[in-house]
């Protein structure tokens, strides 16, 4: 019987095992300091509210405050650790990483998986970024942390707005049939004039003759002189290279990015 | 009352002489004999004295059935062709007798100070003045076919019409208050500086011969449509120029004609002396002071070819400029069938190509 129950566990536990997509990366913790620059008590609380947003989603939220990148660029590095750690959730794996090199001051913000990618678009890690990046070159490191793990929870729940535009339909263009008959009123107008040709002259230029003209005094006197100053108008210029129109710039890889220094 | 016209005949055959516009000769139609203005004119000079002596019509006007009113502005002659009366306007100077077509002149109405100074002799025939005017009306879109077909183009009549020219010099003060402006623009703001100016020109503008139409039958706005004459080409008067053609004295005073000529000298040096003012934004008047004074009024008579009809009931008048053969007209009647026709003609092409290029951008 004992046999019997211990085989039973061993099943179940591999049925859970399978059906039960518990990552690698969870139990790593969602948050990893290795620098050292949390206290524990920040690096639970991080980890707890990156677990929420990860249980809500269905979308992995990892931070990953490393020590230097092994010879990779920061994009590299961020690709590697996502899969070295088999990070994401569910059938696609998604999710979000944020992995700051201590070393070189470099970030990146790394999604992968078509709803992570679909949600963090190239106009949001943008923003996401401009969010934390104060904080971070501040040293308020826990304060940037979380602000990114908020908006990952913001974003998340967001929707998308993405700029479909209309197929135009012959009644889009219903204002332009109205000119034809203007136009053609004018020209009849016009032609109607042409049956006019009398009118008094009120000016005689046809009859002053070569040199008739004696120009005795000429002065242009300058008086004063007015300044006026517009402000231009400041116009948002987006930096990451999209909008919310929801363009993610993916690569071979799966992953889009947004990376910087700090 | 002068009752003494003269007919110009040809001294080869005895036929009527006209002036024929493309010679610039006086011509007779019968033997083909052309003769000078001039020639004429000293042979005729002689001739106008004798008949100077002749005995008045016999005929008075105000035996014939007129009204006292009418009377007083109509004139009696006799023609020296085929001594039938002709009885015109006492203005007329120069007409045609209705009974045997000859062209005839009453010297009366150059005596004295009634004398032209000048004539511009007719350059463009009467075959030219009907082709303008075919022209004039083929042109018309909406001139209804019926108007042009019923119209006796060969009526056209050559008329010398009496004009006042005026030359004159204006003195001319102008003040203006003038900006220019100009923009840059920094990083962060524009800079518009204006810069305010006063501007004076001092100045005298000549003007030689400006017309103004001395007969209270011709509308202003007919006469000065037809302008420009050239007044290179005006020569002294003679009465030899005018056989075959209609011709009428001044009725309307030189001070009368005046006011009109010296607005538009007035009108003519503001214009070009502003024209000095360039290179600003904006150019305000200020002060207009303008003094026209006369230097010479000359009397000329000027080619004409004018056309007068009706059509639905109302009269139509139209002008060639016999010197120039530019034309002018009264406004011509038209024919609202066609304006809707074309109306609606264009609409439709419109609409076609309109809706083409709208296809084109839903489907292409």
């Amino acid at each position: 019987m004992k046999r019997i129950i211990t085989l039973l566990s061993a099943v179940i536990t591999a049925v859970l095992m399978v059906f039960l997509p518990v990552s690698a990366a969870d139990s790593a913790g969602n948050v990893r300091d290795d620098y050292g620059i949390l206290s524990s008590a920040e690096l639970a609380k991080l980890n707890e509210i990156a677990a929420s947003v990860s249980d809500q989603y269905g979308v992995g939220t990892y931070i990953r405050v490393v020590n230097g990148t092994e010879g990779m660029n920061i994009e590299s590095y961020a690709e590697y650790l996502y899969n070295a750690e088999d990070m994401g959730l569910g059938a696609e794996r998604d999710g979000i990483l944020l992995i700051i090199d201590m070393k070189d001051h470099y970030y990146d913000i790394a999604a992968y998986g078509s709803t992570a990618n679909q949600q963090f678009t190239d106009y949001r890690k943008d923003q996401m970024a401009k969010n934390f990046l104060e904080d971070l070159s501040s040293g308020y490191y826990y304060n940037a942390f979380r602000t990114f793990l908020e908006d990952c929870d913001y974003y998340l729940r967001t929707e998308v707005i993405i700029y479909k535009p209309t197929p135009r339909t012959v009644s889009d263009y219903a204002g332009f049939f109205a000119f034809p008959p203007i136009a053609a009123l004018i020209t009849v107008l016009l032609q109607r004039r042409r049956n006019k040709t009398r009118g008094i002259r009120t000016t005689a230029e046809a009859y002053i003759p070569q040199g008739g003209v004696n120009l005795t005094n000429m002065i242009d006197m300058y008086l004063y002189r007015e300044v006026h100053r517009a402000p231009i108008p400041k116009v948002e210029v987006s930096s990451g290279g999209g909008h919310e129109t929801g363009h993610t710039t993916i690569n071979s890889h799966g992953f889009s990015h947004h990376s910087g220094k700090f | 009352m002068a009752d003494q016209v003269n007919e110009y005949k040809c001294s080869n055959c005895g036929g009527p002489l006209r002036f024929d516009p493309a010679s610039q000769m006086l011509v007779c139609d019968n033997c083909g004999s052309v003769y000078q203005p001039e020639e004429i004119e000293a042979l005729y000079l002689e001739h106008s004295l004798a008949a100077a002596q002749l005995e008045p019509s016999d005929v008075s006007i105000n035996d014939l059935q007129w009204s006292a009113e009418e009377a007083e502005h109509m004139r009696a002659y006799t023609c020296p062709s085929c001594g039938a009366q002709i009885i015109c306007d006492e203005n007329t100077a120069a007409t045609s007798c209705p009974y045997c077509g000859n062209p005839t002149v009453v010297p009366a109405q150059f005596a004295g100070s009634l004398r032209p100074d000048y004539i511009i002799p007719f350059k463009y025939s009467k075959e030219q003045a009907i082709a303008k005017l075919k022209e004039f009306y083929k042109d018309k879109t909406f001139l209804p076919s019926e108007f042009s077909s019923r119209n006796h183009l060969e009526e056209i009549k050559g008329v010398y019409v009496p004009f006042w020219l005026f030359s004159g010099r204006a003195d001319t003060d102008l003040a203006f208050t003038a900006t220019r402006t100009h923009t840059h623009r920094t990083s962060d703001e524009y800079i518009t500086t204006t810069e305010h100016y006063r501007i004076l020109r001092q100045g005298s503008v000549n003007f030689d011969y400006v017309p103004a139409d001395a007969s209270t039958k011709m509308a202003d706005d007919f006469m000065d449509a037809i302008e420009p004459y050239d007044f290179d080409e005006m020569v002294p008067f003679q009465m030899s120029y005018l056989p075959g053609y209609l011709a009428d004295k001044y009725d309307v005073e030189a001070q009368d004609d005046e006011v009109r000529a010296f607005s538009r000298m007035s009108n003519s040096a503001v214009s070009t002396i502003s024209g000095t003012v360039s290179g600003y934004s904006t150019v305000l008047p200020e002060r207009q002071n303008v003094r026209v004074r006369r230097k010479s009024t000359d009397y000329a008579f000027l080619p004409v070819w004018m056309l007068a009809t009706r059509y639905q009931g109302k009269p139509y008048l139209f002008a060639v400029n016999g010197q120039t053969g530019k034309m002018v007209g009264d406004d011509l009647p038209v024919d609202s069938k066609k304006v809707f026709l074309r109306f609606i003609t264009i609409t439709l092409i419109l609409e076609l190509i309109v809706l083409a290029a709208v296809w084109m951008a839903v489907h292409g």
